[in-house]
Formats: structure tokens, sequence, C-alpha cells
């Protein structure tokens, strides 16, 4: 391994992180004049009898991969000297002998990050390769999710509130950390939404009423999907506050007016 | 008179350290307020002048002072120097709890220490590097990320073990944090990584 980075080892997977990670290539090589050695290992569980069938099987995805790897270097790496490479077997391992063999100077690749609030570890292939790479690993996050979707500009609520929980408790949360709202959760599944005007409502009361008399119950929803017109609308229409933003049923963030408006002003 | 507990002496203790908590969060909230104005400033300077971005505008480099955060160092310098880039160092002091001597004057001095470490170090090899360097106390993996968000860094360069090293694990509690946790690309050195 030596600097600058001349050679550059740059695992993908054909989704979208592969390709924020190959961005991140694509610049290194293009600075110090380098090669992007792009990387696909076709995962393949060993087998302990190798039936002939199954070989078949994997030559024809090495194949697809190798087409595919032709489209993204020729869209990607305009410009810049890169070597296309497949392998078929254990992802990591591969990589780290690919790495050594190739005398590669760094590794750049995603590592699945998620923002919300479930972050989830490392990918496990990343896992590995960080363990025992004979160079540095450049670790990309994955790429920025589109700007004109909620995902791109939700925050990320940790005061949530349980249905039997008082108001008081739930109030000195959301105003020790500045929230002006906060999602209900029965055992980890969104039942309603409590704002500070709730709160409001019942000032005097609030060591006696619990969460699930003041909030408004099966509350409107979104998806991080959802474009960001769509939650502005609902938000204008409805004449609320904050929208509880669920993927696969699980709750992962709050749309609030005030994103909206950040949304708004960083827009240019 | 032995066995009379010290009820106002406790009382006064927890009034101390209420205070000197106090003063420790405020020191920190200005320290992230300070470098985030100080990064808004410089954008905005950089769109003004209507400079191309490079690869890396802004890197960050904690450093432990051992063998493998000096070979990291010595690549952000590197990727510095290539990049025309701002360095900043950050040493994390580790929260010591000693019975005497008073909890503030204690990290002051950790943290005047480590600065002259710092700089030490840098005044042997960075010196024409555009470079700024931080020192602060706490969980080094949450200040790392907290940092990077106030400088709006586009590189954290760390070595992949600490002073605690314990090999058996592949990655130090703090560089695993960080890469999961850091909103822009990290840059990993391994202890055998060699030239």
């Amino acid at each position: 391994m030596s600097f600058p980075f001349r050679r550059i080892l740059s695992p993908v997977d054909f989704d979208d992180n592969s390709l924020a990670a190959l961005e991140v290539s694509a610049q290194v090589a293009r600075q110090n004049d380098g090669t992007v050695l792009l990387f696909h290992v076709v995962p393949m569980m060993i087998a302990p009898t190798a039936m002939p069938v199954y070989i078949d099987i994997y030559k024809g995805q090495e194949e697809t991969a190798k087409e595919k790897l032709r489209q993204m270097a020729a869209k990607q790496l305009q410009g810049i000297k890169y070597e296309l490479l497949t392998h078929v077997g254990e992802p990591a391992g591969a990589i780290i002998r690919t790495a050594k063999r190739s005398a590669a100077d760094v590794i750049v690749m995603a590592t699945h990050g998620r923002r919300g609030f479930s972050r989830v570890m490392l990918g496990s292939i990343a896992e590995m390769v960080l363990r025992e790479s004979p160079c540095p690993v450049l670790c990309v996050r994955r790429g920025e999710p589109d700007k004109n979707l909620v995902a791109r500009w939700m925050s990320s609520s940790p005061v949530t509130a349980t249905p039997d929980e008082k108001l008081s408790t739930i109030q000195a949360r959301m105003h020790e950390g500045n929230f002006r709202s906060a999602p209900v959760l029965d055992n980890g599944r969104l039942v309603g939404i409590l704002t500070d005007r709730d709160v409001r409502g019942n000032m005097g009361r609030l060591d006696e009423v619990e969460a699930k008399y003041a909030m408004t119950a099966n509350p409107v929803t979104i998806e991080p999907t959802t474009p960001l017109h769509e939650a502005a609308r609902i938000l204008f229409e409805r004449k609320i506050d904050a929208l509880p933003v669920l993927e696969d049923g699980q709750l992962v963030g709050v749309m609030t007016r005030s994103d909206i408006l950040r949304a708004f002003l960083e827009q240019d | 008179m032995s066995n009379e507990t010290d009820r106002y002496g406790d009382k006064l203790r927890q009034v101390e350290k209420a205070r000197e908590d106090q003063w420790a969060a405020e020191k920190d909230r200005e320290l992230l307020a300070r470098l985030r104005q100080q990064s808004e400033e410089r954008t905005a300077t950089e769109r003004q002048q209507g400079k191309t971005s490079k690869l890396f505008n802004r890197i960050l480099c904690p450093i432990d002072f051992d063998e493998n955060s000096l070979k990291a160092l010595d690549i952000a310098r590197r990727l510095a120097s290539q990049n025309d880039a701002e360095l900043y160092l950050l040493h994390v002091c580790a929260t010591v709890f000693v019975p005497l001597g008073g909890p503030v004057t204690d990290r002051v001095m950790a943290e005047q220490s480590a600065q002259r470490r710092m700089e030490e170090i840098t005044g042997q090899n960075l010196f024409n590097i555009r470079c700024q360097l931080l020192v602060t106390t706490g969980d080094a993996g949450q200040w790392i990320t907290a940092v990077q968000s106030a400088l709006d860094a586009d590189l954290i360069v760390m070595g992949t073990h600490g002073r605690r090293a314990v090999p058996r694990f592949f990655l130090g509690s703090v560089a695993e944090r960080v890469v999961r946790e850091a909103e822009c690309p990290v840059l990993t050195i391994r202890e055998h990584n060699h030239e």
C-alpha cells in the first residue's frame, strides 16, 4: 500500500450504496491518475459436493455480473483507467485476497449505515474486510436520499411516549429536548401522537392525565419515500404540525413543519 | 463527633459538582458553536471565490498519540497536502476521576498537556499545512462525530485501535462508532498497514 492512492479496489454490489462508493473511487482515481479495480463477488455458499448443475448457475451469474460491471464502468468511470474483476465465492475473503494480489493502495466500500431510529450495524462483509484489510479502507455511507423525499428532511425524534405514561413526565422530556411533538408507541407500534398543544390543553392536570387520553389516536402517517410536496400538503390541509414517518410499519422519524421550512431554506 | 454524618459537606460537594458540570457543558457548547460558525464562514468565502470543489476540503484526524494514530496522522497530512485541505486534529481526553484535586483543574491540566503534545508533533511535521488543534474531554466517539458535524468535515482519518486496544476486536470501540455514525466517509488505518 502506498500513498498517493493509485490502485483503488472498489468492491460493488449494483445497488445505490455501491454507486456512492464508486463515485468516491472515481474521484480519488481522477485526482491521482489512478486505476479503479471494479470488483464484484457473486456470493456462493461452499457446498461439500460441487454438483455440476450448480456450477453452471454460478457461471451464468458471473457472466451477468461482468456485463453489469461493464455498463457501470462505462457510465461512472469515464476518462478513468479501470479493470473489471469478478469472483464467485465468499465475498469478504475474496476482497482481501484481491487487495493483496493486486497490491491495492486503498479499498473504497459502502458500509450500509442507516439513519433514523435503528442504527444498523455495519454490513457483515464490511466488518470482515475492515478486520483483515492489508491497506486503508475508506468507508462510505449510503448515498444521500433523494432531496425531494421525506427521508432527506425528516427529524428522528428520540422523544416517544407510551400510552399509559403521565403527561408530566412526557412534557419534561419534550421540553428538555426542545421537541414539540412526541409519537406514542405501544410495544413499538405507533398508536398516536402527542403535541405540545395537547399538553397545554391539559394544564393543571398533567400529573393525572395519561398520554392515551390526550393524544390524537391513529394519526395520519407517511413513509420515507413520500415526496416532500405531499407531506407539506397534508400538514397544510389538516392544520397539523407533525407527521410520523413509518417504514414497514416501524417508526423511523417525524416530519414537522420546521422540517418543511428547513427544506425550503436549504433548497438553494 | 466521629460518627456524625457530614451532611453539609456532601451538599456542598454536590453543588460544586453541579457547577463544574455546568461549566464543562458550557465549554463544550461554545467549542462546537465556534467550530460551526468558522466552517460556515469558510464555506461562504469559498462559494464567493467560486473555488472548485476538491475531493476533500476539511479533514478531521482524531489522534491518540499511539503508533496507530500517528500512522493515521501521516496519511491525513499527505491527503491534506495533496488536496490543499484544512486539517483538524482532535484529541479527546478521557474523563479522569481523581479523588485528590478538583475535576475541573484535572481536566484543564489534562487538556493543556494534550495540547502541548499535539503542538510538538505538528511542529515537526505539519508546518506547511493549514492545521487546527482541538482538545476536549469526554466520550471520544461522541466528540468525533459532533466535531465532524460542526465542522462539516468531508473526511475522517483515524486508526482502528486506540490506547485500550483489545486485539481480538477487529475495530476499537471508538473507530467502530465513528464508522457507523459519521456523516462523511471514514478512512480507517490498521496497525499492520505498512508501506
